[in-house]
C-alpha cells in the first residue's frame, strides 16, 4: 500500500485514491491536430521504468488530482504536488 | 418549525431498532449510535478569497468560512465542514426543507457561488461512547488518534470502502455523513462492528 501526500488532505492511503494517468500527457489543438497525433494523444503512452509523474485523483477525499512522482521499479514516492505544480526532487 | 413538510424518512428504515445490544460491559455499552435526521445539509461551492463570499457565510451561519483543510468551525446555529478547495458543507438544525439555502440565496445573489441542498441525499449517523475511535478504525484507513484526529475536524475517507465524511463533534462524538443509498449498508457494519463493546440504538427524532 503507498501512502501518498494529498496537497491538502496529507498523507492518505493509496486506498482512497483513483490511478488516473501519465502527467506528462498535453491535450492538442483539436482544430490543428493530425489524426496520428490524436491517436498518440488518446492511446500511446510510454511504459517507463523508474521514475515517472502520475496523476492520482484523491477520489474518497477532497476529489482533487495530484500529481505523484513515483519509482515504478521500487515504488517509492519521491514527491506531490498539485497538477500545475512543481515537485523537487529526482527528475524523470 | 413548519409543521406542514413532511418529515424526512429514515434512510435506515428497514434496519433500525432502537435498543441495547451486544457484550454490555460494567460500564454499560461502549458504543451508542443515532440516525441524525434533524439535520439539513446544504453544500456550498464558492471562492474561498472572495471577501464578499467570506462574509456572507459568516452572516448566515455565524461561522467564519474554514480554509484550512480538514477543519469544521462551529456557531450556535451551524456547522462548516471543509469538503475540499472551495467546497464546503452547511449543517444545520432543521428549520424546515431548503430556508437555509433560501437565505444563502438572498444574501449571495449578488456575487458567484452556488448551493445545493443535499439533505435528503446524505444521512447522518452519530456515533458516540468511550470505544469510538477503535470502532471507526475498524474501517477507515486514516489516523483516528484524539492527537491528530480531534474535535473540529473533519476528513472525507473510507468507512468500508463506502466514501464518507468523518467529523469528529466532541473527542468521543463522531458524526458520520453518508449518501443515503449506502447508509444501510453502513449501519449493518457499524452494529456488527459495535457488538463487541456493547452499544445502544437511540431512537431517532
Amino acid at each position: 500500500m503507498l501512502l501518498i501526500n494529498c496537497p491538502w488532505c496529507g498523507e492518505r492511503t493509496q486506498s482512497e485514491f483513483a490511478y488516473v494517468g501519465d502527467a506528462n500527457v498535453v491535450r492538442p489543438d483539436p482544430d490543428t491536430v493530425s489524426d496520428q497525433e490524436w491517436i498518440n494523444y488518446i492511446y500511446i503512452r510510454s511504459n517507463p521504468k523508474g521514475v515517472h509523474d502520475e496523476l492520482w485523483q484523491h477520489i474518497a477525499g477532497c476529489r482533487c488530482f495530484v500529481k505523484v512522482r513515483r519509482d515504478t521499479v521500487s515504488h517509492e514516492i519521491i514527491g506531490t504536488a498539485a497538477p500545475a505544480g512543481k515537485i523537487d526532487g529526482r527528475e524523470a | 418549525m413548519d409543521s406542514t413538510l413532511a418529515k424526512k424518512r429514515s434512510a435506515l428504515v428497514a434496519a433500525y431498532l432502537p435498543g441495547i445490544y451486544g457484550a454490555i460491559g460494567e460500564d454499560g455499552p461502549g458504543i451508542m449510535l443515532v440516525e441524525r435526521c434533524d439535520l439539513n445539509v446544504v453544500h456550498i461551492a464558492g471562492d474561498a478569497t472572495d471577501q464578499a463570499f467570506a462574509h456572507a457565510v459568516k452572516t448566515e451561519t455565524g461561522c467564519p468560512l474554514p480554509t484550512e483543510a480538514n477543519t469544521a468551525t462551529v456557531s450556535s446555529e451551524c456547522t462548516v465542514l471543509w469538503l475540499a478547495p472551495d467546497r464546503w458543507l452547511v449543517v444545520s438544525a432543521r428549520h424546515g426543507e431548503g430556508l437555509l439555502k433560501e437565505r444563502f440565496r438572498m444574501s449571495l445573489a449578488s456575487g458567484s457561488a452556488a448551493l445545493t441542498d443535499v439533505s435528503n441525499g446524505h444521512t447522518v449517523i452519530q456515533i458516540s461512547g468511550a470505544r469510538v475511535r477503535e470502532l471507526l478504525a475498524k474501517g477507515a484507513p486514516i489516523d483516528l488518534h484524539p492527537s491528530v484526529f480531534g474535535p473540529d475536524q473533519c476528513a472525507g475517507t473510507n468507512l468500508l470502502q463506502i466514501s464518507v465524511l468523518l467529523h469528529c463533534v466532541e473527542t468521543n462524538v463522531f458524526h458520520v455523513y453518508v449518501a443515503r443509498g449506502f447508509a444501510q449498508s453502513l449501519w449493518e457494519w457499524l452494529t456488527e462492528g459495535a457488538a463487541e463493546f456493547g452499544y445502544r440504538v437511540d431512537p431517532t427524532d
